[in-house]
């Protein structure tokens, strides 16, 4: 037992230690660097500390004292002067002198508040979470009870009970944040407690409950944190209106919110003794919000940041064109639907733009099925979307090329432009049909909505017309599943869907991404089946983005094989499949594992594709190809074209060129 | 979507157990001696204590009168106050006093404090809303920075505060505003009804706009990133219909649930404001019960929150069935 016991506690230990922020020295320093990079924060904080010397040293700050009238023989109402730093209030009393003891009537109870609410917040919890089953439920229906009984009611009684006792009004206003804390703690003690290590240790008695309690408290010890700061803002902000109406501090004290009270007695002539410690409330309880933030975000408590980075949606940004002339493309053979010449992105990197699409060049003829190929991270994806101009921008721009789609360059066109253009002339399907439909809408409402976007028809027309493409990609029951909604799809049917509204505007190229990646295989087959019958009979050209050779070879005429941001191969299918001439593509191919192939055929390609902000001189796959040289490293290898195909390779077709040359 | 209601219903009866028990503690410990001696009159005799104890019900075991409450509360029926009294002709001829009904007092209070309610919680919405569309829809932006700025202050300015300087610049300075009072739409027709709430109403929306501008700022920048919005515009939908159409109703499930939440807790607000106002709403009534220990008044005023608080949350519930369809049962 007390080997496995030790065994545990090793376990525990550092994960206790890496989720705490208190122990390890580099964790508090990233905290203090992350908490001390948000300005406002660190500014409010700054005035919390003012804040409590203020509130120490009250008396010493100003001669007055806080209840004397007309101090120094200045009278009521007068404004800010040397004297009276802040003015004087309806009685002559000196404000600065007010305002300074409310400061420490609030620190003061702020922390009594904040400490009180955990004190009886942390171990409800605890019992809540580690004991569960019924203890749980009650205390569960105890805090849901106590959250739909106003708070103030409990307050008010409270004071009246007490006879207006100061510190009983601050504990019901303690009881008000219970269930907050309380549930925090519950469920991460839950949390805790289900990893099964605990589980076992929980048969081992007392010392080991100790164990489960230091594993807990560093979990929840952030989030505490942050709350408590909040508790303390909250509890400043209740105790002044609670002084409003004369409970927690009579009338006529020198409370924040008491001091109010007196200023709007006499409203019409005293806007500035309102103002002052209206202020001193605000601020106050603003710096502890702005902390509180500030603490969530350094100790990772949430991670969704409250200011977001700036992106325009909906249009891919092409910095390049965006002042030059005209509309056409630069030139544009007939005999190609879509022409890409030398497409290139950047991506933004902290303040860095860093080159993620470089030159990229393909074309596509009318009725031809082309497929994009490389592994992750090639940049296929962001070729096709590119092509829609659906990349957000920023992180995205287009820095250089053109987009043809029969002449007209879709990178030079207005936003309105590419809305034309967009499901009407190019439809898209995407890898993941889960996520690709609205969930709020039917299937069936979602594709009418495409049509009637591009076509001036009646809502039933475009239902009607729904129902008919839903039938045509194969859907039992059209006009049924027509109402459903998506989460009431399989997969396969969902992708269908896609397919049903990409094409609804008979669309004279589709880009598909990834079709069949997130789908079972058997129903892989059936899509791609499918969609060859469609582009068949609708006359349709295809963009497929895949990193399946497979799909390739059965559907693409086609193949374009990327790798790190450039083409690095294009030629026919047959010749891509029957002579690679660079040495990826047949690492691809190796890669494919085949049936009744010998072992030694399957080969995989080592290493990773290069990330974007390290990319090797030269021909970027050198690091990884089995045949590179050392001049592969010199310089960057250029596309070579040799006929309808390309590779860039310094071996591509050298023995060719020997002949020739 | 009943099923879902019945659900919801069934869930609430052990915290309303919790609650009524706790309302009905309330006659305990808020000393039901001190309203006997109220009602007694100064300096009473025992006898006279007696006969006030005997008139309040409080001669009878507390289960008993625990389980005459609960019966008399589900009809409403929160019996007559101890404090607020109305003369009734006596038996013998003659006029005696007896404390008014509660109920009928609580039917004559609880529009004021609902009109106050509701135009607020309608201020929050028309400020809350589109600041946090902008900020989803635009993030980083300079509007989007402002906005989430303006929502730290509008969180941190107190209600009470704004109220006041609202008063003293609208109302006593400008004039263009009354500063107290209520006027009901019988009274004072719509306009007089709305001018006396813009003040009030706007101060309490003050906060639950911030807190729905910050959810919805955040539901929005979420959903804007999603496939299904990459989906609306690649079949070439424009900014106002993927927003409005696509995005919108997938991102509001955030901000309607901290939109209930601060509807209910707007009571702690309504409290200090009507009395700011001169009000005589459900707020001042809190106050007034429980400085006078008028028991049966408090506790009528606790479960009518109680029932309101119910009703919010269960219209939200409702309200995402209808934004979800996942929630609602085929």
């Amino acid at each position: 037992m007390n080997k496995r016991l030790a065994s545990m506690r090793s376990k525990i230990a550092p994960a206790a230690g890496a989720a705490a922020t208190t122990p390890s020295s580099p964790a508090r320093k990233s905290v203090r660097k992350k908490f001390m990079r948000d300005r406002f924060a660190v500014v409010a904080l700054i005035y919390l500390v003012l804040l409590v010397l203020v509130a120490v040293f009250a008396r010493l700050l100003t001669q007055w004292q806080t209840e004397q009238l007309n101090a120094g023989g200045t009278g009521p109402f007068t404004g800010p002067s040397w004297d009276h730093l802040l003015g004087t209030d309806n009685l002559g009393r000196d404000n600065a002198t007010r305002i300074f003891a409310g400061a420490r009537f609030a620190l003061r109870d702020a922390i009594q508040v904040s400490a009180m609410t955990l004190a009886m917040g942390i171990p409800v919890g605890l019992v809540a979470g580690y004991r569960g089953g019924w203890v749980d439920t009650i205390i569960m229906r105890l805090t849901d009870a106590i959250q739909s009984i106003p708070a103030i009611v409990l307050i008010l009684a409270v004071a009246q009970v007490s006879n207006q006792s100061l510190q009983w009004v601050l504990l019901a206003i303690a009881f008000g944040f219970v269930p907050t804390i309380a549930r925090l703690v519950r469920s991460s003690t839950l949390a805790v407690r289900q990893e099964s290590f605990v589980e076992a240790s929980l048969v081992a008695g007392t010392r080991e409950r100790w164990i489960v309690l230091r594993r807990i408290l560093p979990n929840v010890l952030s989030p505490i944190i942050v709350q408590a700061t909040i508790i303390m803002g909250a509890a400043i902000f209740i105790e002044a209106a609670l002084a409003i109406i004369g409970v927690g501090y009579p009338v006529g004290s020198a409370a924040w919110g008491a001091m109010l009270n007196d200023a709007f007695t006499t409203v019409s002539s005293s806007f500035w003794n309102m103002l002052v410690p209206g202020m001193a409330i605000a601020v106050t309880v603003l710096a502890f919000n702005l902390v509180g933030d500030g603490l969530r975000d350094a100790l990772g408590v949430d991670r969704s940041s409250l200011y977001g980075r700036k992106t325009r949606m909906g249009l891919t940004q092409a910095k390049h064109l965006r002042k030059r002339g005209p509309r056409a493309a630069s030139e544009h053979s007939s005999d190609n639907l879509l022409e890409v010449r030398g497409l290139s992105i950047e991506v933004q990197s902290g303040d860095d733009w860093i080159p993620a699409l470089d030159n990229v060049s393909f074309s596509i003829k009318p009725g031809e099925a082309v497929g994009l190929v490389g592994e992750s991270g090639a940049g296929k994806t962001l070729t096709s979307m590119a092509v829609m101009r659906l990349l957000p921008s920023p992180p995205y721009r287009i820095v250089g090329g053109e987009i043809a789609l029969e002449g007209r360059d879709i990178l030079r066109m207005s936003f309105d432009e590419v809305r034309g253009v967009r499901g009407r002339e190019i439809g898209m399907i995407f890898q993941d049909p889960m996520l690709a439909l609205n969930p709020a809408y039917t299937v069936g409402r979602q594709i009418a909505e495409a049509i009637r976007l591009h076509e001036d028809v009646s809502k039933h027309v475009a239902e009607k017309r729904a129902i008919d493409l839903l039938e045509r990609v194969g859907i039992p029951d059209p006009a049924r599943r027509a109402k459903a909604y998506p989460h009431e799809f399989s997969g396969g049917m969902r992708q269908r869907a896609m397919i049903a509204m990409a094409l609804s505007c008979s669309p004279k190229l589709l880009i598909a991404d990834e079709p069949t990646t997130a789908i079972d295989v058997t129903v892989q087959a059936q899509i791609l089946d499918m969609l060859r019958d469609l582009r068949k009979e609708m006359g349709l050209s295809v963009l497929l983005v895949t990193h399946d050779l497979g799909v390739v070879a059965e559907f693409c005429d086609r193949a374009v094989v990327m790798y790190a941001g450039q083409i690095v191969e294009q030629a026919d299918t047959r010749r891509i499949f029957a002579d690679p001439v660079h040495p990826y593509t047949r690492g691809l191919l190796r890669s494919v594992p085949r049936m009744g192939a010998a072992k030694q055929d399957f080969d995989p390609i080592t290493g990773q594709v290069p990330p974007l902000h390290a990319m090797p001189a030269g021909c970027r796959f050198h690091p990884r190809c089995d045949v590179a040289m050392a001049e592969c490293a010199n310089e960057p290898i250029q596309l070579q074209s040799r006929g309808d195909a390309a590779a860039r390779c310094i071996r591509a077709w050298d023995n060719e060129r020997e002949a020739v040359g | 979507m009943l099923n879902l209601i019945a659900r919801r219903l069934a869930a609430l009866i052990p915290t309303i157990f919790i609650v009524t028990a706790a309302v009905f503690a309330l006659s305990l410990g808020i000393g039901m001696d001190k309203a006997a001696g109220v009602r007694a009159g100064d300096n009473p005799s025992v006898e006279a204590m007696i006969k006030a104890k005997e008139i309040l019900g409080l001669d009878k075991p507390v289960t008993t009168r625990y389980v005459e409450w609960v019966e008399r509360a589900v009809q409403l029926d929160f019996g007559r106050s101890f404090v607020s009294l109305e003369p009734v002709d006596a038996e013998g001829g003659g006029t005696t006093l007896r404390g008014i009904s509660v109920r009928e007092h609580i039917a004559t209070v609880f529009p004021r404090t609902l009109s106050v309610t509701l135009i607020a919680a309608l201020f929050a919405l028309l400020i809350g809303i589109p600041v946090g569309i902008i900020g989803g829809v635009w993030p980083g932006t300079i509007v989007d920075r402002t906005s989430a700025i303006g929502a730290m202050i509008g969180l941190a300015v107190p209600s009470f505060w704004l109220a006041m300087l609202l008063v003293s610049w609208l109302a006593v300075g400008l004039g263009v505003l009354p500063a107290v009072g209520y006027e009901t739409v019988a009274d004072g027709g719509l306009w007089g009804w709305f001018k006396h709430l813009i003040i009030p109403g706007f101060a309490l929306a003050l906060g639950p706009s911030a807190m729905i501008a910050r959810q919805m700022r955040a539901g929005l920048s979420d959903v804007m990133g999603s496939p299904y919005i990459r989906t609306a515009w690649a079949k070439g939908a424009s900014l106002p219909r993927v927003i409005f159409r696509h995005a919108l109703r997938n991102a509001t499930s955030a901000p309607l649930t901290v939109f209930a939440l601060a509807m209910t807790q707007l009571l702690g607000g309504v409290v200090i404001v009507e009395s700011l106002f001169g009000i005589d709403g459900m707020g001042r009534l809190i106050v007034t019960s429980v400085r006078s220990n008028d028991v049966p008044m408090l506790q009528g005023v606790v479960m009518v929150f109680l029932l309101f608080t119910v009703t919010v949350n269960l219209l939200t519930d409702i309200a995402y069935g209808f934004l979800n369809p996942k929630v609602r049962p085929a």
